[in-house]
């Protein structure tokens, strides 16, 4: 007798939790690979967006690998979530992918990176190449400051992996503004996002080129290596503002950046709106559930008072609608600022 | 009739002669390619021929000549081990986070050194003991251990390590780097161990013909969990040196030291069918594959045709270990 009570109470209790499930909104999440804090910060930024608006989210995780993404978003039309958001691994096979979810009758959308294939709804990510030309312009203000006036000079940058459009708008953005100027040499060469070949880079090139100015990099994960590769060849570091400082300057913002650059080790770091994406996407799917097409931010600017991501640019390109949030440079002067992602541990995140 | 056979006799050992040579010169292959290249980085690559250039090719093979140190034991058992890199990964994280608490660093170095042990041992239980393939038992410790140094930090980096923590790795005594000392002192050392020890013989015998081991009384089980424990250890050490050249460390530290380590015994002159090689072969391979690493940094060829040219030597490796085997067989 005790028994059937039991079960009719699970059964019960079952029952209202799918009935829960299936009242509350269950969003999806393609990680193209969860292993560096980049990626991690992406995420968390969209979990956070979730958990805002009261939205449940599911992520999986691509390791990297184009083909078990496709996988990973099949999986995730069948578990029946109401929108699927992705980090593209590969900005051309994800089409496939964004093609079966609307097939499905799912929205699909993508942070970080676009798409170069097929359409997503909206895709929220950062100008790389933007953020490049402004590392580029600072950089040739540093060397001006050097050299009395004459922007000339060596720069080593070292690259991510050359086969991600990534790394190809932090590279072009970068030489494009430089090229403008004859009297600076950049020697570029590919770390693969890998600190060590970074350190190695470094190594190798100072060596030969003992008067190298500056060094660019295409991501944070390479500033140990290339501060440790410096006192290798040098002996000595020399902080910023002491005689004999090789400028140091890249993009992403982490927690590690800043306090290199709190340090004096390094000049200064183009900070990503990271955590920034998913806050700001979850809530137009929310709406573009609600409301459809109309729901979406019109291409134009958009504008937001006291963040620094803003304004943003809204453009419509065969791919779906695009926004383009802001990076901004951060040195001596604004790296304590608190609303710096890079300062607020996760943990503190609401 | 009885020139003839003088004749036979004569070339037969004019034969054998010119076998020999062959053979030996396979032996030496390696180090006669590093020449060529170093000649050919001296007359075309600017910078290469610099003494501070050749000290970054050594700093280039000391990792990797620690973590191919470990992976030609394991291949000369007739093993290999794919957990090398996840080894220095985990252990680099692990120990980082212990210094970061505030523990001495002599500690953290010791805590190191045993974590790696450990997990060397996990691996040699579960081929000899466990009975599993070489291949799966350190493919679940490769996926396990990297997967759980990401799932501890969630990805972070974890920098700014005390001082002393990083002097293996980045110190240098009279201007020497210490990571380079500590590279070729391990490679006399365990030369000596694998030529002269009884321990040395039995990793070889073991490799060779494991019945015949087992015949002459040898533990092969013994032997094959203890060369597990040292590739072990030393990738454990491999990740300290990483850890405190770069002051830093993450879960993605080593991610592609597994197929370097492997070449460059490979190239070397081990044979992946056990008990044929030796370290200073190995170690030529580490010295090839960072002259060629090194030469891409100063030239600008494109970073993808590295790894064609490592293909090439591979290819050139295996072959050249195929002909020595049947120059030999009947001797």
């Amino acid at each position: 007798m005790r028994k059937s009570y039991l079960i009719i109470l699970f059964l019960v209790a079952l029952l209202l939790t799918t009935a829960y499930a299936q009242g509350q909104l269950i969003f999806g999440y393609s990680a193209p690979g969860l292993g560096d804090e980049g990626q991690l910060n992406i995420q968390k930024g969209f979990e956070i967006g979730c958990k805002e608006n009261g939205v449940k989210s599911i992520t999986t995780n691509a390791q990297l690998d184009p083909e078990k993404q496709l996988r990973d978003i099949e999986t995730l039309i069948a578990r029946g979530v109401k929108a699927i958001c992705a980090v593209p691994v590969d900005s051309k096979t994800i089409g496939r992918a964004a093609e079966e979810a609307m097939k499905a009758g799912i929205p699909f959308f993508t942070i970080d990176r676009g798409v170069l294939e097929g359409r997503t709804v909206l895709t929220v990510m950062a100008d790389n190449y933007d953020a490049a030309a402004q590392a580029a312009q600072h950089l040739v203000g540093f060397l001006k400051g050097k050299y009395n006036g004459l922007a000339k000079g060596k720069v080593l940058e070292i690259m991510g992996n050359p086969a991600q459009d990534v790394a190809q708008l932090r590279h072009q953005g970068f030489i494009d503004v430089i090229s403008k100027y004859s009297g600076i040499k950049v020697i570029s060469k590919a770390g693969y996002w890998d600190a060590d070949k970074a350190y190695k880079i470094t190594l190798d090139v100072l060596t030969s080129n003992p008067d190298i100015d500056a060094v660019y990099f295409h991501a944070d994960m390479y500033i140990p290596g290339i501060v440790e590769a410096i006192k290798a060849v040098k002996g000595v570091f020399k902080k910023v503002g002491e005689d004999g400082h090789i400028f140091i300057l890249g993009i992403d913002g982490n927690p590690m950046a800043l306090d290199y650059i709190r340090k004096g080790y390094i000049d200064g770091d183009m900070v990503q709106p990271l955590r920034e994406y998913g806050k700001f996407l979850v809530p137009y799917i929310k709406a573009y559930l609600e409301k459809g097409e109309e729901a979406l931010p019109k291409p134009g600017i958009i504008e937001k008072k006291g963040s620094h991501y803003f304004p943003a640019v809204v453009e419509e390109t065969p791919h779906g609608r695009v926004v383009k949030l802001k990076t901004y440079y951060v040195d001596m002067n604004s790296v304590n600022d608190p609303t710096l992602w890079g300062n607020i541990p996760l943990k503190k995140e609401k | 009739m009885e020139k003839e056979f003088s004749n036979l006799y004569e070339a037969k050992d004019d034969h054998l002669y010119r076998r020999r040579k062959i053979v030996l010169l396979i032996d030496w292959f390696i180090w006669i390619v590093i020449g060529i290249f170093i000649l050919l980085g001296s007359m075309f690559v600017p910078g290469f021929g610099s003494i501070a250039n050749f000290r970054n090719v050594l700093l280039h093979s000391s990792i990797l000549g620690i973590l191919t140190i470990g992976e030609t034991l394991t291949l000369l058992t007739g093993n290999f081990d794919l957990s090398i890199g996840s080894v220095l990964a985990f252990v680099g994280v692990v120990g980082a986070l212990i210094a970061k608490v505030g523990v001495p660093s002599i500690i953290t170095i010791i805590i190191m050194i045993f974590l790696g042990a450990g997990m060397g041992f996990l691996n040699g239980l579960l081929i000899r003991k466990v009975k599993l393939n070489a291949f799966i038992a350190t493919l679940i410790t490769m996926l396990g251990w990297r997967r759980a140094a990401m799932g501890i930090v969630e990805g972070r980096t974890i920098w700014n390590l005390p001082k002393d923590l990083c002097f293996l790795g980045s110190g240098d005594i009279g201007g020497f780097p210490v990571q380079i000392i500590i590279m070729l002192g391990l490679f006399v050392f365990f030369h000596i161990v694998l030529t002269q020890t009884k321990f040395g013989r039995h990793i070889y015998i073991s490799g060779d013909n494991q019945q015949a081991a087992y015949n002459a009384g040898i533990d092969v089980d013994k032997v094959v969990i203890l060369v597990f424990v040292l590739s072990g250890t030393l990738s454990a050490f491999s990740g300290l040196l990483m850890v405190g050249r770069l002051d830093a460390a993450s879960p993605t530290f080593g991610s592609d030291s597994l197929f370097e380590a492997m070449s460059a015994g490979i190239i070397g002159g081990v044979s992946l069918q056990g008990g044929v090689g030796n370290l200073l072969m190995a170690l030529g391979g580490v010295i090839l594959l960072s002259v060629i690493s090194n030469m891409l940094n100063l030239y600008g060829v494109s970073p993808y045709w590295a790894t064609t040219v490592r293909a090439i030597l591979l290819l050139i490796a295996v072959l050249l270990d195929l002909l020595k085997r049947r120059l030999t067989r009947y001797e």
